[in-house]
Order: C-alpha cells, then sequence, then structure tokens
C-alpha cells in the first residue's frame, strides 16, 4: 500500500469523524432549542418531534411572567402552580457571579503580582492557591454550612459571593500571573528609576499592558461562576435562586417541566457562548492555569 | 557556592520589599484562605470526631467519640466504599475516552481540510465546554428518556420499538453518564492537545519526512513524545474535575437507581446537606479528602514539572 493511498483512506476517514463530532456535538444542543419552542404535547412525544413545527414561545413567556398561586388561569396551569419566575434567578445569578467575578479579579491581580514580582509567599505558595481548585468542593461544603449558619450567612449574598470569589481565585491568579510573566521586568524597572513606587510601577506600567488578558479572564471566571451548581444549591435556601438552581425547580410533582427548563437553558447560555467566542484563544491558558499559552 | 548566593539575593529581595507592600498583594487572598477554607476545614476535622447534627444543639459542644466514624465507614460502609471505588472508575474512564478522542480530533485537525471552513468547525467543536453542566445534564436527560430521541433512533435502526430505560438500570445509567461527560469534556482534550500539536517545533518533523518517515511513524515517535507535558496536564486537570463529577449526576440520575451511580460527591451532598449528619458525613468528607491529596501529591508533581 502506497503512503498516498493510505493518506487518501485517513481523508474520508478523518472527514466521516468530524462529521460524527459535529453531529454528536450539536444534538443536544439543537434538542434544547427545539424543545423551548414546543408545546407542552409535544415536549415527549412518540415519534419524537424532530423540527417544532407548531412553535411556541410560552415557555419562554412563563419565565418572566408572575405566576398565580390559583391553578387554572390561562396558560399557567401546565406549569403546576407557584413558581418563582425565572427572571429572579437571572438577575441572582447576575449579581452573585458579577461580583464574585469582580472581586477573584481584583484579590487575583494583586496576589499575581506578589507572586510573578516579589515571589510572596515562597516558592510553594502558588501550589498552595492550587490546592484551593484541587480538593473536592464537597469537602469544603460540610464545614461552610456549618461556618454560615453561624455567621448567618446561608442563603444571602454575601455568602455566595465569598465563596465565589476564593473558588475562582486560584484560576485568576494562575491566569493573570501568567500574562504578567510575559512582560519583561525591566519596563517596571524603568518605571522605578523615573520615580514611581513599586506599587505604581505595577499599575502604570504592566496592568495596562495585560488588559485584554485580565478582561478574557474575568470572562472565564463570569463562565464559571455563572454556571457554579452546587454551593448555590447547598448554601441557599429559596430566598436566593441562581439558574442552575431554578432548574432543578423544574423537576416538579405534575412531571418534569421540559419546555421551560429548555428555555432558560437557552437564555442561560447565550452569554456563555458569546464569552466562550470572545476568549477562544485564553481558553486552553484558562484551563490549564496559565500552563499552556496559546 | 550558588545556594549561599541565592541566599544573599533572597535577603536582599525581603528588605527591599516592605511589610505592607506583601499585605496588600497577598493579604486579601491569604485572608479568604483562612477564614473561608482553612478555619472551616480544621472545623470539619473536629467535627468528624463528634456524632454532631444541628438538633444536638451547638457544635462546641458536641460529645467526643474518636474514630468512630472514620471506622464504621472504613469498614462497615460498603456504601461509601462503593462511592469511592465508582469515582475512581469513572475518573479513569472518562478521561481515557476523552484523550483518545480529542487526540483524534487534534490530529485530523493539523492535516489539511479540503472541506468547510475549519475556524468555524474549531469553534462548534467547543461549544460544549462552555455550557453550563446542569443543562448539560438536562439535554441528556431528556436524551435518554425511554420515549426521548435516542430510544427512538435505535428504534428505527433495528426495526422495532426500543423502551429502554436508560437511568433506571445501574450500568446503563452508568454508560448515560459517561456519555454525558464524554459530550461535555472531550473538547477540552482537543483544545489543550490541538494547541499543543500546533506549538510542536516544525524542524525534526520536515526532518523525519525527508527521510522517508510515514505519517504514522512520525506521529509516534516523533510529535507524541513530545507532547508529553502538554498531556500529562491535560490528563491531570481533566481527572481533578472528573472526580468533582456532581451538577450532571443531580439532573440524571441522583445517585440511583438505589445508591448505583453514588460517587463521592453525591455521598457528601446526601449525608452532608440532605440528611446533615455533619459529625458522620465529615468524617467522609476527610476520607475522601486524604485520598484526594494522596493522589494529588503523586499527580501534581509531573505538572509542576510540566509548568516550569
Amino acid at each position: 500500500m502506497s503512503e498516498q493511498f493510505i493518506e487518501k483512506k485517513l481523508g474520508i476517514f478523518g472527514y466521516c469523524v468530524i462529521i460524527l463530532a459535529l453531529i454528536f456535538t450539536l444534538f443536544p444542543i439543537y434538542w434544547m432549542i427545539s424543545t423551548s419552542l414546543k408545546p407542552q404535547v409535544d415536549w415527549i412525544a412518540t415519534p419524537p418531534v424532530w423540527i417544532p413545527e407548531r412553535a411556541v414561545i410560552e415557555n419562554y413567556q412563563v419565565l418572566f411572567m408572575e405566576v398565580k398561586k390559583e391553578y387554572g388561569t390561562a396558560g399557567t396551569e401546565w406549569i403546576g402552580g407557584a413558581f418563582i419566575p425565572a427572571s429572579g434567578s437571572i438577575l441572582s445569578s447576575a449579581i452573585t457571579a458579577g461580583f464574585g467575578t469582580l472581586f477573584s479579579i481584583i484579590i487575583g491581580i494583586l496576589a499575581a503580582f506578589g507572586i510573578s514580582r516579589h515571589k510572596m509567599g515562597g516558592p510553594s505558595f502558588p501550589l498552595m492557591i492550587l490546592m484551593i481548585r484541587m480538593i473536592p468542593p464537597v469537602v469544603s461544603i460540610i464545614p461552610l454550612i456549618v461556618l454560615y449558619s453561624n455567621l448567618r450567612l446561608i442563603d444571602t449574598y454575601q455568602g455566595l459571593i465569598i465563596a465565589y470569589t476564593l473558588f475562582t481565585a486560584p484560576y485568576s491568579i494562575w491566569m493573570i500571573k501568567s500574562f504578567i510573566d510575559d512582560v519583561p521586568r525591566e519596563l517596571e524597572e524603568v518605571g522605578i528609576a523615573e520615580g514611581l513606587t513599586q506599587l505604581e510601577a505595577h499599575f502604570k506600567i504592566t496592568l495596562p499592558l495585560i488588559k485584554g488578558g485580565v478582561i478574557a479572564t474575568a470572562l472565564f471566571l463570569l463562565i464559571l461562576n455563572w454556571s457554579e451548581f452546587l454551593f448555590a444549591l447547598v448554601l441557599t435556601h429559596g430566598n436566593i435562586v441562581t439558574i442552575p438552581v431554578q432548574e432543578t425547580r423544574y423537576f416538579t410533582y405534575s412531571g418534569v417541566q421540559y419546555g421551560p427548563q429548555a428555555a432558560l437553558g437557552v437564555v442561560a447560555i447565550i452569554p456563555l457562548f458569546i464569552f466562550g467566542f470572545f476568549i477562544q484563544k485564553y481558553l486552553a491558558r484558562g484551563l490549564t492555569f496559565g500552563a499552556i499559552k496559546r | 557556592m550558588h545556594a549561599k548566593g541565592n541566599v544573599r539575593r533572597r535577603i536582599l529581595d525581603s528588605l527591599n520589599k516592605p511589610r505592607w507592600l506583601t499585605a496588600v498583594l497577598i493579604g486579601p487572598i491569604l485572608t479568604l484562605f483562612f477564614s473561608i477554607l482553612l478555619f472551616p476545614f480544621l472545623l470539619e476535622i473536629y467535627l468528624s470526631y463528634t456524632p454532631w447534627h444541628p438538633r444536638l444543639g451547638d457544635w462546641w459542644n458536641a460529645e467526643f467519640i474518636g474514630v468512630e466514624n472514620y471506622v464504621y465507614l472504613l469498614t462497615k460502609d460498603p456504601r461509601f466504599l462503593w462511592s469511592l471505588a465508582r469515582t475512581g472508575i469513572f475518573v479513569i474512564i472518562v478521561i481515557f475516552i476523552e484523550f483518545g478522542l480529542g487526540l483524534l480530533l487534534a490530529t485530523l485537525f493539523t492535516r489539511k481540510f479540503r472541506f468547510g471552513e475549519k475556524r468555524t468547525i474549531f469553534t462548534i467543536l467547543l461549544l460544549p465546554m462552555m455550557m453550563m453542566p446542569i443543562i448539560v445534564g438536562y439535554n441528556f436527560y431528556m436524551i435518554f428518556q425511554p420515549r426521548g430521541p435516542l430510544n427512538y433512533v435505535l428504534g428505527l435502526i433495528i426495526q422495532q420499538p426500543v423502551e429502554i430505560n436508560w437511568l433506571n438500570e445501574p450500568l446503563l445509567a452508568w454508560i448515560a453518564l459517561i456519555v454525558t461527560d464524554v459530550w461535555h469534556w472531550t473538547p477540552f482534550m482537543f483544545l489543550i492537545l490541538l494547541s499543543g500539536l500546533i506549538s510542536l517545533p516544525q524542524n525534526p518533523i520536515d526532518a523525519a519526512k525527508v527521510l522517508g518517515a510515514t505519517s504514522w511513524q512520525i506521529f509516534k515517535g516523533i510529535q507524541l513524545p513530545m507532547l508529553r507535558n502538554i498531556i500529562i496536564i491535560a490528563l491531570v486537570i481533566r481527572a481533578m474535575e472528573a472526580k468533582n463529577f456532581f451538577d450532571e449526576l443531580f439532573i440524571m440520575t441522583r445517585g440511583g437507581p438505589g445508591t448505583a451511580t453514588e460517587n463521592i460527591s453525591m455521598w457528601t451532598y446526601q449525608f452532608g446537606a440532605v440528611n446533615v449528619r455533619i459529625g458522620f458525613s465529615s468524617a467522609g468528607a476527610i476520607i475522601i479528602l486524604i485520598t484526594t491529596v494522596l493522589i494529588i501529591s503523586f499527580a501534581v508533581r509531573p505538572i509542576i514539572r510540566a509548568m516550569r
């Protein structure tokens, strides 16, 4: 068999693999979008409704509707009564994810300068930070439940934001550190020679140079925080409901509310896809804590 | 001589950096670390030696029962030990499937494309990684329903109705969960391995081509060995995340049927957050932590070496 023949075979094989990968990747997303447009009778049907011909926007309306307590109101009877409208959960998610990201980025910038420029905390300090991410979150939730109940932080924005800040800090510190490492120290030394203090040199010289990286890091953390489920589940009791927790409420006694669930899913992933698209070239760096730089 | 020079330089460095600077730069993360992670962790160790439950009053008055919780968990509680074992097996299976598929796709992407827009396909293939895990769980929950699209397609293939209850049979439920995780995180492997493959120096590969090596020989003899560090990073990070598998599990099976798909995350959630047997579940969590730390201390070493 000649090399050329193998190449040709490989080409056909590769073509098939990529087509299959695309179908496998896109089908669940397509199914969610199509379910979000189906009326209740089509959610689970035999044969399955592949293309929603009787498309409705009811599932989306329900998300933003003040649901009345009484049953039988037109358009609400099928959602099983008293739901918290999902618009509240979108706001809650935006607040927790937004502030969690903001604080994590501030802490990340400070600590990254300390580690990258001053080797603060010694050589094992960066590893200690990495450990925050490596220990299973379930290990930290039990004492957090106890501590938070004593401090009355359960079911508060502050409680969730503090947890999000700490548990995304390893990503922000390592990622921003990798950006700082790319900027030559000499630039800061020039600034210091011209009379800037150490801190001013960090913030006036290096920080503007890594602005793009910091924004990418922030978007990356937003994706993580926006999607976070475990802490949001155990550290709240219904006062603050983030999107992932709201999703679990569509398992009702009268069955799974596939339509509204899928509609909220579509709404929730739109920002994720947009952010993800913008930071595509930084994704590898973020997910590997800055180890892979392209 | 060298070491001495290092020490001297470090002393000089520390003189140059005022204490307030240290406080400003790493103070915030240290404060958070000690108050929200280290202190709770010490609290957890303490609680694990008690039978404490919120009904029993304040935790600082809890009765001390020594290692009873640990002994029970490690010798009389197969449910806990099984959850540990399932987690380990799940991690190994998913990281190898994801690695295999990711490597396959990455190698295909380094070749010339005779069809389609490479950039667009790349973007589409990365989409799952950005999805919210809960929503991924829901999507596959729908797909694996007895009257869902998967069974229907299978029915078309074998020409008779298929009514497999995927999420209600232990083995099938595991397959469903593995497929879900593979869907969600193969793009991660693909992305990391592709960026690794692209950044490899081209000279050795060209040289081998000139010498008449086949593409398989180049791949096995040159590209894979040069990718070693990146492969290790990808596997370790993926394993670290896969052991925390929870969100999709929560939606799709909640550890069921029975406890057949219960992993360490679900076990801790059940006993710590649902039954609030804080003392008991703390002991479980400490065992989980020790196991993880032992594994990490082996796994992290290559990643650190690779990062330097």
